[in-house]
């Protein structure tokens, strides 16, 4: 389903590290099942030949594990699917991340296979997976079974804003452009319910939170080094929704806090174990943005001004 | 034992839901979860594989109010959350949940009893159902679980019929249900039994977890492969809380209307405030709290319970965000043995 193939990107990688571009690479190694790659950091050609591999299941975004990352001393490459340089851009913007110590190898994509559908499809084990000419072949105790990438895509896939690589040192595809398919759909449809309706919709998604933080702890955007969310003399720092409204107290906050530097990534809603479409209050966001001050995508230039923090006479408030 | 068509599952759980409490594994559509939820009119149940969320919260809650303080007419009370008596009963739990009730009884039933638990436990009728369709991460047999047979009863699914086993005293309350609608019979289901125990263990996770470390502590803690392991948890709590052996808790009191209320709530050892003293959280990085979990299921607790503190159902192998999960670290450990001899 990608554009670039694991020999390619190992032969990229060991490249970089011989030429001393970079003193290490982060990529991903293989897991113990078709589907669960390990993000890793190899610092040697054998290594890279060994373990590291790039398929259809390689879907965590690197650009928030890069700010922990150019802490350290050297350069390090990472090879990046378009959405990821979305969240690169935001964070070299709130200056999380050190411009010189990265190196950036953009590489094309078709999107991402989502595990829990491609489990509802196939209804057994999941032995074996492999992508190949816009479809999925899974090996079951069943037999084998072929879906067609649509079937199979994460939802932010299915309707990826752009297959345009922001941010890169080097592109190992063809440039491309922004697409338009549909992403506020949904936004659109829930903004036409009733406010009872649409009151009960996200307060039904929202009551299934089991509060683990991974959305919180997976965001790009959120990178706060104390979350209020997690000390305790916030007196907000509860793990379980005690009551209902706290319930929704985190993920208001975080929509809040996370506006107009979301960039709509969809890593909250990809690690979510209860599966709850996060991305849609994110959205809601965005587009009233784009509404109110113009057609605005965070992460799309380093140094932009987000709306929210500019002020100009133009602005519906003023 | 008793026998009944697959067509009349429905009118022996109805029969039950008469006179008791009872939840059933459920998923609301394929985009949902599944987890156990009250029969209600026995729509939505979800019964060919292991739930996203298990059984543990019908037992430990992820939140409890356990006592209220009152302040009334100046005097100050405390009133202890009081127990529910009464049965309920739990169908369609796997053996491998079943297998972790029995490492949080060791914790919560040992001195001082913790008497929320207790009496959920002694209240809860379980009756489990056979994998039929185990997961690839599923790996309970590495830890003696028996997929085909466990809880208070066992049910067990074939192509035609349910079995339902009697294997304890609280499980005969249910007899009169179970002949309300069941015949009893002597047929032989052994064969299907290893059926179902054979397919499990030959799961791709069961085959690589097969070698457990039976190291000590002091053999497994400063292996520099816990860096590695570690090196891209996120320290979210997904894996604990869909734990069905994870058993920390924290306690919070808040205010309410006329004193106050104390709740205790699930924590994790992977969060940062985790134990946090005044001196600080003992556990400085993502490493160390990474490696209590593990080294927690994997060996402390075999140490000191005798049995290992993971019962193999695979959740946090499918649903770590980083696939930093328990099979990867089996296996590291494993390795480690290898170095060390
Ligand atoms: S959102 Fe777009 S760029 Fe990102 S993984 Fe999906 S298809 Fe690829
Ligand atoms: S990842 Fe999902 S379950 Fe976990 S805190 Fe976020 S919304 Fe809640
Ligand atoms: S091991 Fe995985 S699920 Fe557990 S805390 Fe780390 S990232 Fe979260
Ligand atoms: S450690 Fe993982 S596999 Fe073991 S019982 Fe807990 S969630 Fe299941």
């Amino acid at each position: 389903m990608q554009k670039q193939n694991g020999t390619e990107l190992k032969n990229k990688a060991k490249q970089l590290l011989q030429n001393k571009t970079v003193d290490r690479v982060a990529g991903f190694c293989a897991g113990e099942f078709a589907y669960d790659p390990s993000p890793c950091v190899f610092y040697s050609a054998e290594e890279i030949e060994e373990n590291m591999i790039y398929d259809c299941f390689c879907s965590p975004n690197f650009s928030k594990f890069l700010v922990k990352e150019t802490k350290k001393p050297g350069r390090i490459a990472v090879f990046m699917k378009p959405c990821d340089t979305y969240s690169l851009n935001q964070l070299i913007t709130e200056h999380k991340i050190d411009k010189d110590k990265i190196y950036i190898a953009g590489i094309g994509c078709d999107g991402m296979v989502d595990v829990f559908k491609l489990r509802n499809k196939t209804g057994s084990a999941i032995l074996k997976a492999s992508c190949d000419n816009g479809a999925l072949t899974v090996k079951t105790p069943d037999g084998d079974m072929t879906f067609a990438f649509d079937e199979v895509l994460a939802e932010r896939c299915l309707v990826c804003k752009s297959k345009k690589h922001v941010y890169y040192d080097e592109l190992l595809c063809e440039p491309s452009f922004e697409t338009d398919t549909g992403r506020f759909d949904k936004v659109e449809q829930i903004e036409k319910m009733s406010a009872d309706a649409r009151y009960e919709f996200f307060r039904s998604e929202l009551s299934k939170c089991i509060r683990c933080n991974a959305c919180r702890d997976a965001c790009p955007a959120c990178t706060c080094e104390t979350c209020v969310f997690g000390e305790s003399s916030s007196g907000a720092e509860s793990r379980e929704n005690a009551n209902e409204f706290e319930e929704k107290l985190f993920h208001i906050i975080r929509a809040y806090h996370v506006a107009g530097r979301c960039t709509d990534c969809g890593e909250c809603s990809r690690v979510c174990p209860q599966r709850i479409p996060l991305h849609l209050l994110n959205r809601k966001f965005i587009l009233d943005i784009n509404r109110f001050y113009g057609v605005y995508q965070a992460g799309e230039t380093v140094g932009q001004i987000p709306p929210l923090t500019d002020k100009n006479e133009s602005d519906p408030e003023v | 034992m008793y026998k009944c068509s697959k067509e009349s599952l429905g009118a022996l759980l109805s029969a039950i839901n008469e006179k008791y409490a009872l939840y059933v594994p459920k998923k609301h559509g394929e985009g949902s979860v599944s987890s156990f939820e009250a029969y209600g009119d026995g729509e939505n149940m979800y019964l060919s594989g292991i739930t996203d969320r298990g059984i543990k919260e019908l037992f430990f809650p992820q939140c409890e109010e356990i006592a209220r303080f009152v302040t009334a007419n100046g005097a100050f009370g405390v009133k202890e959350t009081a127990v529910k008596s009464g049965y309920n009963v739990i169908f369609g739990a796997r053996a491998c949940d079943i297998k972790g009730l029995q490492t949080l009884d060791l914790v919560f039933l040992a001195e001082p009893e913790d008497r929320l638990y207790k009496s959920r436990r002694e209240a809860g009728i379980v009756v489990s159902l056979s994998c039929g369709e185990p997961s690839e991460t599923c790996f309970c047999t590495c830890f003696g679980v028996d997929p085909s047979k466990s809880g208070d009863i066992a049910a067990i699914g074939t192509d035609g019929a349910y079995y339902f086993e009697i294997l304890t005293e609280k499980g005969r309350l249910l007899i009169p249900e179970l002949s309300s609608v069941c015949k009893t019979t002597d047929d032989d289901i052994e064969a299907e039994r290893d059926k179902i125990r054979a397919k499990a263990a030959l799961m791709p996770a069961a085959l690589a977890a097969k070698d457990l470390p039976d190291k000590k502590t002091d053999e497994l803690f400063d292996l520099p492969v816990w860096d590695k392991l570690s090196a891209h948890c996120l320290g979210c709590g997904t894996c604990t809380y869909l734990c069905p052996t994870c058993q920390c808790y924290d306690i919070k009191d808040s205010k309410t209307a006329d004193g106050a209320a104390r709740c205790r709530f699930w924590d994790s050892c992977m969060y940062s405030d985790f134990t946090k003293m005044s001196a600080g959280q003992p556990r400085l990085t993502q490493k160390e709290r990474y490696r209590q979990r593990f080294m927690h299921k994997l060996v402390y607790f075999k140490e000191n319970q005798g049995i290992y503190g993971c019962v193999g159902c695979g959740r946090c192998v499918r649903k770590c965000p980083a696939s930093a999960h328990m099979i990867k670290v089996i296996k590291e450990l494993g390795k480690a043995d290898e170095r060390h001899t």
